[in-house]
Parts: C-alpha cells; sequence; structure tokens
C-alpha cells in the first residue's frame, strides 16, 4: 500500500490551497520538471500551467481550452485537466483541502496518464 | 522546480494574467449583450475565429488591436509598468491583484508590521493588513530594496 504526502505547491497563491501529491515519498512534479528542464518549450508550458493555477487558486475563469473538468459521470470527487500546447496536468479536488496536483505529462500520452492518474486517485481516496 | 518569485518575474505569467482577463471581459460582454461569437466578430469587422481565439485565451496579437477590442466591450485597457520587484514583494503579502486598482502605501517599521493605506478609492481593508511581516518579505526588503532605519515607503 502506498504512502500518500501532500505537499504546498509553493509557486501557486489564492484563495484556494494547490498540492502536489507525494506517492511514497516521491513527487510527480519534480520528476517530471527535471525530466523536461532542458527543452526552454516544454519549461515555458510549464510556466504557463502553473500560471493558470494561479488563476484557478483565485477563483477566476480560463477558458475551456486551458482548464476542463474532466470528471466521470456519478464520480463525487471532481477531476480536472490544465492544459498547454504539449503539456497536460490532471488534478482532483478534496473538500476542505484544496486541489490536488496528482500527475503531470504529455499530450500523447493523455488517455495513459489519465487512467494512471485515476488509479493514483482512487488509492488515494481510499486512504481518506 | 519553479518557485513563486521565478514564476512571478516570467513572461509566461504575465501573458496567461493578461490573456486570461481579456477572455473573461469578452466572456461577460457577450453574456450582458446576449450576443454569439459571429455576431461580435460582425460588430468588430473581424473574422470568427480571431474572437474563438480570443476567447481559448491564445490572444497574442499587436497592442493596437488589444485597444481596440477592449474599446468595443466598453472598457479601457488601462496598463501601468510596475517595478518587478515590487510586484514580488505585494505578492508576498497578498497584495498583487491590487496593485493596477489603485495606489498602495507600505510602510515597514521596527516592531517588524505592515501597515497598507489606501490614498484612492479602494476595497481594500486598512485594519485587515496590519499584520506580521513574513520573513522572506522582510529578507527581500532588506536585500532588494534597502530599508533604511527609519521607515521606507513603496508607492
Amino acid at each position: 500500500m502506498s504512502i500518500f504526502a501532500l505537499r504546498k505547491i509553493e509557486a501557486v497563491k489564492g484563495k484556494q490551497q494547490f498540492y502536489e501529491l507525494l506517492v511514497d515519498g516521491v513527487s510527480n512534479y519534480k520528476q517530471f520538471s527535471d525530466s523536461i528542464k532542458d527543452n526552454s518549450q516544454y519549461c515555458s508550458e510549464m510556466r504557463t500551467i502553473l500560471a493558470y493555477m494561479n488563476f484557478v487558486a483565485e477563483l477566476k475563469m480560463l477558458p475551456k481550452t486551458k482548464f476542463r473538468d474532466i470528471t466521470p459521470a456519478k464520480d463525487n470527487v471532481k477531476e480536472y485537466e490544465f492544459k498547454s500546447d504539449h503539456l497536460r496536468v490532471y488534478a482532483f479536488h478534496i473538500e476542505k483541502t484544496g486541489k490536488v496536483v496528482a500527475l503531470w505529462g504529455f499530450k500523447n500520452n493523455q488517455d495513459e496518464d489519465i487512467k494512471k492518474f485515476r488509479s493514483i486517485k482512487k488509492r488515494f481516496i481510499e486512504t481518506l | 522546480m519553479i518557485t513563486r518569485k521565478e514564476l512571478l518575474k516570467s513572461k509566461e505569467f504575465w501573458l496567461a494574467k493578461l490573456q486570461t482577463s481579456l477572455y473573461q471581459e469578452v466572456e461577460m460582454y457577450l453574456k450582458k449583450n446576449n450576443l454569439n461569437k459571429t455576431q461580435f466578430a460582425l460588430q468588430l469587422g473581424v473574422s470568427k475565429g480571431y474572437i474563438s481565439q480570443i476567447l481559448n485565451g491564445d490572444f497574442d496579437h499587436k497592442i493596437s488591436k488589444f485597444i481596440e477590442l477592449s474599446l468595443a466591450i466598453g472598457k479601457a485597457p488601462v496598463l501601468k509598468l510596475e517595478d518587478i520587484d515590487k510586484c514580488v514583494l505585494l505578492d508576498s503579502i497578498g497584495l498583487l491583484d491590487n496593485i493596477t486598482d489603485t495606489q498602495i502605501n507600505i510602510s515597514v517599521n521596527f516592531t517588524k508590521h505592515v501597515k497598507v493605506e489606501k490614498i484612492e478609492e479602494t476595497n481594500i481593508d486598512i485594519h485587515s493588513f496590519n499584520k506580521k511581516v513574513p520573513s522572506r518579505f522582510l529578507n527581500l526588503g532588506l536585500k532588494e530594496f534597502n530599508f533604511t532605519d527609519t521607515t521606507m515607503c513603496l508607492s
């Protein structure tokens, strides 16, 4: 069984809190960030997505092309996707906590990443 | 990983902020006036694709277009260039969004309290900002703003 932890995302600030999800002490956000550090386009898109997270944290509206609800029908834990040209970020919402960013990935791996994200989310919810 | 300070100093943050603001204003204008994209495009004399671009948060055109669009939705595009370190400082005490709305005086004194005074019309509650200065604020202030023994005002 995995051990989960939440860590505030320092770059995001607003009325709503944003956390990254650590699984067994491993931060997907950090891993992803390290993996793209030599690609200026991806780094730029990562900053753009963090900017979008800030607007969501401030409860501002974003176009559906940047941020959308991907919650499956009948699921009461809301799921969201942040989008840039090449990157996708998956988060879910925990009442009285805020948005939990569970997975960063690429557009071309979207389907697989969503499956992975939902599996992480399910395991996390079971621990609550 | 990207720090808050790095993010605030990035072009991506400010571009996204501008694009999002424009998107919000246009969305509200369309709702208020019960217009669809096609009607709004006709009103402006631009293509429907151009309006879609704005509503997708992808506006990245000439300043003249930005002004034209702002005026078309009944808004004046008031732009203000602020010192980026001042923005980082204001952000650390939760006042970044107020920077464009009003002029704010911040003073730091030996009691390590921040006092924010409104000097123009604003919705800031003066008393709610009489709080302790976060250590990062003091560090930033001492390092980058060269606070003196008395009081330093940023305005």
